[in-house]
């Protein structure tokens, strides 16, 4: 019989610390921890293609970078196209070895580099997809993105009037490119994590992974929460973890517990203007979508 | 790329395409810090509760990982009992477990017994933690107190002469407590192994009679007396000088000799103690029909709650708020009728209990034929010269075990009155350690680390509030499996049988090791300033040039062993 320890998680990452301390990253931050473990799992042979985010401040200014392998920082919108021309120049030069990455925030993929994305899916580059989503542009002030949930509070959607629209689901409409793998995670969900970053780095063609990542300045929360409030985003049913390979076959990672949505939002500031009945609407909300999810999954297992 | 900053001192120094030259660990985030995380390990519960100052949480995780021999050998450290406390330690380690709102408390006395029993058979070497002394040592009573003194005391290289007064060593846990809770096989082999350590063992051998006191203190440097509470305490009704009116302990010591014993056919016990519990449920098994009366109610027996309910079973009737008043005799000198009156409970009394009230005319009479006395016991010290400090309930010592002479120490039930076997073991630990120091002409160490097995864990106890329960599975707490009543209370067969080592595994995987590190990772995987390394030899270290003291180490440790303070 082999031994049990309880809250004895076997974690199946490197030891090698690739990314480098000392980065520009906020305290409690979830997108430099989403690079820190990406960079364990897709190890030194890896091209970082980072558009304007967090992470191409957190990386540090010239002539300094945390992120200890080559990054290439991009325009806002050519994530994806970037890391299509470094993929294709290596494979010209006949590099196999190197695993291309475009590691982009939620402004960049839902919005702004969305036009670039959806023509390289459609295409089917042979690259990876990293979307670190902290729901809204943190990096130049916290102004509403398509990524930002309804209800939220941000810089352009304030006090009386937060965000009235709800998050764009990108997800579904990589799904509906037919893309050979995509995929959420969220931090709190370690082993989930690691194993789809190994899954995106081994595969061929356009594989895309949505990060949920916690922004304790952006969700007005505590820093040492973080990772729990990662942790009920999934538990609540807002963010749940599946995957979708060729757009059609779904399977759910993690079943969801169902705990109350305001387990999740009463740890974050950007929330806290909700009413009783906002909650419950957003409650409803999310026992919507989840139905969805759930029927498409029970359709398309 | 290296760690150095870099120096650029004109435009030939910049790269042609704006490439990185550095890393950015130049940058050391240290200064953005208002609080800083350390890794503290704190007490667990079941540490603090246990009176003999076991490494609970030790033992547990070592039996986790199936290191049975490693888990029994910490429990030896502090206590050659494991088996014997196993069985019939009211298990105090229990009451604080955190486990209580995931399934139950941990079972840690059946894990104890397990790591007891499953090495009985193994010949274990005796360790010296020091080298042999020209000095001695004379412990008087083999005891659980003076057992465990004269242990830790042989351990320290000291020659040990234990004196008993009985035929057999063992004290209460050979005389009190009946096979059906302790099998006597057990006790021996425990003995045996502190007879191993080189300590001489004179039985038969009662001060005051064979040798006299000022003997011992003249052979020995230093003399430990732990002699139990063996006088039982008068009924204190009219009638009580007759012949069948019997001592509870009596009954059980003659038992326990397998002696010649006149039981009769109904059995009043008085008393709500173990020793109450112990004779009614000996003599049950003997044939006889025991009825107990305890003068207050259910709540304040000061017998094992597990006990209780165990007679309860057993089919034994307590008539709770009854005192006896008189016991009637025949012309024979024989027990007829026991007159009785109800009680109600008044005003808190001395002891915190409510102070139980005759009700007048509420009399009744129970028939009986034999009563058995254990309604308290008072130590025998009338071997003690005048010169040792002491009242009619014991010694008086201090926290170390020191009476008013140098060389004179006293623990166990004679001079505390605890009452359970590990509390003896702890007191005879206790005073080992101070006589110890006394020997070598040192001040003893400090009280609360000699209570408790803090070894470097700071004394505080992790309370529910600070585990993360999100890494801990509920799951239940497992029972022993006990003999079916009617056979039970037929024979002195040991009632419950211990755990398998898959129940054991069971009841080890649900150990959350409160406030101890077991490296879980964690704190260094969640870390989001790769600010966490893992030392080779064990632990982790924290990199205070750039932790940015965000608390995410503090708030995903699963067990409390990372503290944070502010800056």
């Amino acid at each position: 019989m082999s031994p049990q320890i309880p809250g004895q998680i076997t974690y199946d990452i490197p030891q090698q610390e690739i990314m480098s301390s000392g980065h520009l990253a906020c305290p409690g931050c979830g997108a430099s921890l989403c690079m820190r473990i990406a960079l364990k799992i897709f190890g030194p042979r890896t091209v970082l293609c980072v558009p304007a985010c967090c992470w191409a401040v957190i990386d540090g200014p010239f002539p300094y970078s945390a992120a200890g392998v080559p990054v290439v920082h991009c325009a806002f919108e050519t994530a994806a196209i970037t890391a299509t021309g470094v993929r294709h120049g290596l494979d010209i030069r006949g590099i196999k070895d190197c695993t291309v990455v475009a590691w982009a925030g939620d402004g960049g993929t839902f919005d702004i580099g969305f036009g670039a994305l959806s023509a390289t899916v459609e295409r089917n580059e042979n690259i990876a997809y990293v979307c670190y989503d902290n729901e809204a542009y943190m990096n130049t002030g916290i102004q509403r993105s398509s990524a930002t949930p309804i209800g939220a509070w941000t810089s352009t959607t304030p006090g009386e009037h937060p965000k009235e629209e709800p998050k764009k689901n990108l997800v579904e409409i990589m799904a509906a490119h037919r893309i050979p793998y995509v995929a959420t995670a969220t931090v709190a969900f370690m082993d989930d994590l690691t194993r789809k970053l190994k899954r995106i780095r081994d595969m061929e063609g356009t594989r895309l992974l949505h990060i949920f990542s916690p922004c304790p300045p952006g969700h007005k929360s505590l820093e040492s929460d973080s990772i729990k409030i990662s942790r009920l985003a999934v538990e609540t049913k807002v963010f749940p973890l599946y995957e979708i390979e060729n757009g059609l076959k779904y399977t759910l990672n993690h079943k969801p517990k169902g705990i109350p949505v305001q387990e999740y939002t009463r740890l974050q500031g950007r929330f806290k203007h909700l009413t009783e009945e906002d909650l419950k609407q957003m409650q409803q909300r999310v026992d919507y979508e989840w139905d969805v999810l759930d029927k498409r999954i029970s359709l398309f297992a | 790329m290296n760690d150095e900053k870099v120096n650029i001192k004109s435009y030939r120094d910049i790269p042609i395409a704006a490439a990185s030259l550095g890393k950015m660990s130049v940058n050391k985030t240290a200064s953005w810090r208002n609080a800083e995380p350390y890794y503290e390990e704190k007490s667990a519960p079941c540490n603090l509760g246990c009176p003999a100052g076991t490494d609970v949480v030790k033992y547990l995780h070592l039996a986790t990982q199936g290191k049975y021999e490693e888990g029994w050998k910490t429990i030896l450290n502090t206590n050659p009992f494991p088996a014997t406390c196993g069985r019939v330690c009211p298990h105090p380690c229990e009451v604080n477990c955190n486990r209580e709102n995931l399934g139950g408390r941990l079972n840690i006395h059946m894990i104890e017994r397990f790591l007891g029993d499953v090495n009985f058979d193994k010949k274990l070497e005796p360790e010296f933690l020091e080298d042999k002394k020209d000095k001695s040592i004379g412990v008087v009573g083999a005891g659980p107190a003076g057992l465990s003194c004269a242990y830790q005391m042989a351990r320290r290289g000291y020659g040990v002469t234990v004196y008993e007064a009985l035929s057999e060593p063992g004290g209460m846990m050979r005389v009190g407590i009946p096979d059906y809770r302790l099998p006597k096989e057990i006790l021996t082999r425990e003995i045996d192994f502190i007879l191993d350590h080189g300590v001489k063992l004179k039985l038969n051998t009662r001060i005051g009679k064979e040798i006299t006191f000022e003997d011992i203190r003249a052979e020995h440097d230093a003399v430990y007396v732990a002699t139990g509470l063996h006088l039982s305490r008068n009924l204190g009704a009219e009638g009580q000088e007759l012949e069948d009116v019997i001592p509870g302990i009596e009954v059980l010591r003659k038992i326990a000799f397998k002696d010649e014993i006149s039981l009769g056919d109904e059995i009043l016990v008085v008393g709500g103690g173990n020793t109450a519990l112990d004779a009614a449920r000996s003599v049950l098994r003997m044939g006889c029909k025991p009825r107990i009366v305890y003068r207050r109610s259910r709540e304040e027996m000061p017998a094992i709650a597990e006990e209780i309910e165990d007679l309860i079973e057993e089919g034994i009737p307590i008539d709770f708020l009854t005192l006896p008043k008189r016991v009637y005799g025949n012309d024979n000198g024989k027990i007829v009728k026991v007159e009785c009156v109800r009680m109600e409970l008044g005003e808190p009394d001395d002891s915190g209990r409510r102070r139980p009230v005759e009700i007048e005319g509420s009399n009744f009479n129970v028939e009986a034929d034999m009563v058995i006395t254990a309604i308290g016991e008072q130590p025998d010290l009338s071997y003690l010269t005048s010169d040792v400090k002491a009242e009619s309930w014991g010694v008086l010592v201090d926290g170390y075990g020191r009476t008013n002479l140098p060389d004179v120490f006293a623990g166990g039930d004679s001079a505390t009155g605890d009452g359970t076997v590990t509390h003896a073991v702890g007191h005879g630990r206790q005073t080992a350690l101070a006589i110890d120091a006394f020997l070598k002409g040192e001040d003893p160490p400090d009280c609360e680390v000699i209570e408790h097995s803090v070894e470097g864990r700071s004394m505080h106890q992790v309370e529910w509030e600070e585990i993360n329960p999100v890494y801990f599975e509920p799951a239940e707490r497992l029972k022993p499996k006990g003999l079916e009543i009617p056979h039970r209370v037929k024979n002195f067969e040991e009632v419950y049988s211990g755990f398998t080592e898959e129940e054991v595994l069971h009841e080890t995987s649900r150990c959350m090791s409160c406030g101890n590190c077991p490296e879980c990772d964690n704190c260094l995987v969640f870390c989001p300033d790769s600010a966490v390394t893992k030392n080779p030899d064990g632990g982790y270290t924290i990199n205070y040039e750039f932790c940015k003291g965000c608390g995410i180490c503090v708030a995903e440790c699963p067990r409390s062993a990372i503290s944070i303070k502010v800056l």
